[in-house]
């Protein structure tokens, strides 16, 4: 095959690509790196200033001789020029990245324009200001009717004096790492909302709504807080649509409403909660209890741990867990599998560090090995994938697991992580161990590392 | 409509294979599921009710070679099974994507003829990637473009030939604000501050304000009054001025050499040297922008300089002062209005 025959062949392909593709392959690019583009032959000279997506990154201008203003001066510069040469009406997508020191106003009008245009459907922000100082988002964002997506991120504060005429009718998307906004009064503003993904920076002043009402339409829930005094008293989270939770923080609530969720199928849990506040556990527990995939974080499992006669609510249709634990305590573990009928795979993840610090009084106490007076269903019926991480040999973790070996009639695979740096003559030995026990499953693989 | 209906009234639907033909001639069978995946491919069946049998195959379109045709199944294949996860998702289409550049191109070229914009996206993706980071040399090797433009013409890429004079007023303005401010923010306990204290009436405020495209040379007069008392009042407090070209020219005060000819230019020209003191100018030479103006214009834009430099002085302490708290109010903005003209360029 002649080398020239397959080069031009090459060239008929990407210059028969229509305009179209072409700008949407520049549409991926840095806009710098596309306008750079307009050297590399005729064709593509202009074909930049038809991108509909602007993706504006302040850090690529940093240069070592140049001091930050100067860099800033000059990115303001190159902003304002391009946005001159394309249909700033047309634009689709605009990203900006980097550090607003001196030209937050520059950035409000550019964010006026691309707003006014009808075509806007993402809005992605993500400022991070050495100087401490912040950028207030304008107006114009809120009353924008064809955004989809709104992302933000770093020192930006959304606050509103009134809501009137403010409306975000077709946002899906809104993605929040700020350090303070109104949150309720954003998402009033956004009946068609359906992924929600909310950071709490650990900042007095932060997201920091007394009452928080996830609109109905929502699906996906990711809320999260750097915080260990969230002030967050009453959270509504009543949204019959929801298929995915994922909730990261210390709950100081006195009223929380959740409704069980019929749609949901993943739910994550790494929540900690005070004394005072411990039984509102199984009420969360009820809500999530339609899922079928389920995440507890270590923090969540020291809470099940402490609670006094913890009833589990029957997960009907949950297929895997994951479940974490500062210390291994199989009693609640098998208490809790003895509710999964259908279980299928279980992840076990031993000495998982606590997020939240331990927040009661009680020591925790060292649990041990109890015979389960009965075996749980799901062991003998569905279970076919264990894994345990942090796998430390203790007793009780051993107990455990052979247990569930010999009960375990269709298990597949048994695969144990031990901790990292551990001795290849214990883990040998371990695999020893293990291995005399009587496997319930003929197809049992044991796996060790 | 239950299924019954369906099947009756479009038996096509019901059948579990979909006959497609592609340009070289030849026709094959797909699994409904899959094929149905493409819109192209759904419309066809919907609308027109091709694809049954044999007999009226769909035709595809041209870019669609039965190579490019498996591949475009083979995506399809695996993505129409709804249970997966995103990270297999993932994973899968990053091993897809291992082919060489041409047959990238091909693919996109055919997943846009079918209209599968996800796959459409995946390619471009890709190949934005393999552009990244490369020379132009480099790139113009890999897809064998022409190098057919004029040097001068490689070095304009964003040459702003028609020198918008506003969006550079806004950019001078804010670096000497930003220098305004670390002046200030240096002498915060000195007293000196007190005598920058803007005396101008609201009215002023006002008709600059409102009438935007008035003519400013209307408002000279009463500008000038002001301007030879700031004159007097900066000449007192000389510690301020940062060094550059234009204010060594103000040392003498009064005596200051004109930058063009003309009875209006001298006196303007030499106002807007007077100001520099208060916001001063940037460390970098800007003088290689005034260059591009010609001096008629020079002026024009120096009292353009001063009068919205005016504006931000009269609320700026008040607007840091907020800016410095939080829950601020957000006030609306005195040139919001002019701010969207200066962008709503010609583009």
């Amino acid at each position: 095959m002649e080398p020239e025959d397959d080069k031009s062949e090459t060239s008929t392909t990407i210059s028969t690509l229509p305009d179209s593709i072409l700008c949407n392959i520049l549409s991926f690019l840095p806009t710098r790196t596309s306008i750079a583009t307009s050297v590399l032959s005729r064709r593509w000279r202009h074909l930049w200033k038809h991108l509909h997506v602007l993706n504006l990154d302040g850090y690529s201008f940093n240069t070592p001789e140049l001091s930050r203003d100067h860099v800033e001066d000059r990115f303001v510069d190159f902003v304002n020029e391009v946005l001159q040469q394309v249909q700033v009406r047309r634009i689709q997508k605009f990203r900006l990245e980097g550090e607003v020191r001196n030209y937050s106003c520059t950035l409000s009008f550019w964010i006026d324009a691309v707003t006014s245009g009808p075509h806007l459907q993402e809005l992605y922000l993500s400022l991070w200001n050495s100087s401490g100082s912040f950028y207030t988002l304008p107006y114009s964002v809120f009353s924008c009717t064809s955004l989809v997506s709104l992302i933000l991120k770093g020192d930006i504060i959304v606050s509103f004096d009134n809501l009137q005429s403010l409306q975000l009718p077709s946002l899906k998307n809104l993605d929040l790492e700020i350090i303070s906004t109104e949150l309720d009064k954003l998402l009033s503003l956004c009946p068609a909302l359906e992924t929600l993904k909310v950071f709490i920076f650990f900042n007095s002043g932060g997201i920091d709504p007394n009452e928080i009402h996830v609109p109905r339409s929502l699906k996906r829930l990711t809320l999260e807080s750097e915080a260990c005094d969230s002030t967050v008293d009453h959270l509504e989270i009543h949204t019959p649509s929801l298929e995915y939770l994922d909730i990261a923080l210390v709950a100081c609530y006195s009223q929380i409403s959740v409704r069980t969720y019929p749609n949901l199928v993943e739910a994550c849990l790494n929540i900690c909660f005070d004394d005072m506040h411990i039984d509102w556990m199984p009420k969360l527990l009820n809500a999530v209890c339609r899922t079928k995939f389920l995440a507890l974080q270590a923090s969540t499992t020291a809470c099940l741990i402490c609670v006094p006669s913890l009833e589990f609510p029957q997960f009907f249709c949950l297929v895997r867990l994951q479940i974490g634990f500062e210390f291994f305590n199989s009693r609640v573990l098998i208490d809790l599998l003895h509710c999964c009928c259908k279980l299928e795979a279980l992840l076990i993840h031993a000495c998982e560090s606590v997020s939240y610090g331990c927040l009661y009084g009680e020591p925790v106490e060292p649990s041990s090995w109890t015979q389960p007076v009965s075996v749980p269903s799901c062991v003998v019926s569905h279970l076919n994938i264990i894994e345990f991480r942090d796998y430390e040999d203790l007793e009780e973790e051993h107990e455990f697991i052979a247990y569930v070996i010999e009960r375990g009639l269709v298990l597949k695979t048994v695969t144990i992580h031990t901790r990292t740096f551990t001795d290849q003559e214990i883990k040998d030995h371990i695999l020893k161990k293990l291995s005399v026990v009587p496997m319930g499953s003929s197809i049992c693989q044991l796996k060790l590392d | 409509m239950s299924e019954i209906d369906m099947a009756v009234s479009k038996p096509e639907i019901m059948q579990p294979y979909i006959w497609l033909q592609t340009p070289d001639g030849a026709i094959q069978q797909v699994e409904q599921v899959i094929a149905m995946f493409c819109p192209f491919i759904c419309q066809e069946v919907i609308q027109k009710g091709t694809g049954s049998s044999k007999n009226c195959a769909i035709c595809l379109p041209q870019r669609v070679t039965p190579t490019i045709l498996s591949l475009i199944l083979d995506y399809c294949r695996f993505h129409q099974v709804p249970g997966r996860s995103n990270k297999e998702r993932k994973s899968y289409d990053e091993k897809f994507m291992r082919m060489d550049t041409k047959q990238l191109c091909e693919l996109t070229s055919a997943a846009d003829s079918l209209q599968l914009k996800p796959l459409v996206d995946l390619t471009s993706r890709t190949l934005a990637r393999v552009i990244e980071g490369k020379s132009p040399e480099e790139i113009r090797g890999i897809f064998n473009l022409p190098d057919d433009l004029t040097e001068e013409e490689k070095l304009e890429p964003l040459k702003n030939t028609t020198a918008d004079p506003r969006i550079r007023l806004l950019n001078r303005l804010y670096a000497k604000k930003r220098k305004e401010l670390k002046e200030r923010e240096r002498l915060k306990n000195v007293e000196v501050e007190e005598e920058h204290v803007d005396d101008r009436s609201v009215d002023d405020l006002l008709s600059f304000i409102n009438g935007n495209d008035a003519d400013p040379k209307e408002m000279k007069n009463s500008k000038n009054k002001k301007k030879n008392r700031r004159r007097k009042e900066q000449q007192m407090s000389s510690s301020l001025k940062e060094a550059s070209e234009l204010n060594n020219k103000e040392i003498n005060g009064h005596n200051i050499r004109p930058q063009t000819d003309g009875a209006n230019g001298v006196s303007e020209a030499s106002q807007s040297n007077t100001e520099d003191s208060t916001f001063v100018p940037r460390e970098f030479d800007d003088g290689d922008i005034d260059e591009e103006i010609d001096p008629a214009l020079q002026e024009k834009l120096d009292r353009e300089v001063e009068d919205f430099a005016r504006i931000l002085n009269s609320d700026w302490p008040e607007r840091m002062q907020e800016l410095l708290s939080l829950g601020q109010e957000r006030k609306a903005m005195p040139f919001t209005s002019n701010g969207n003209s200066f962008l709503r360029r010609n583009a």
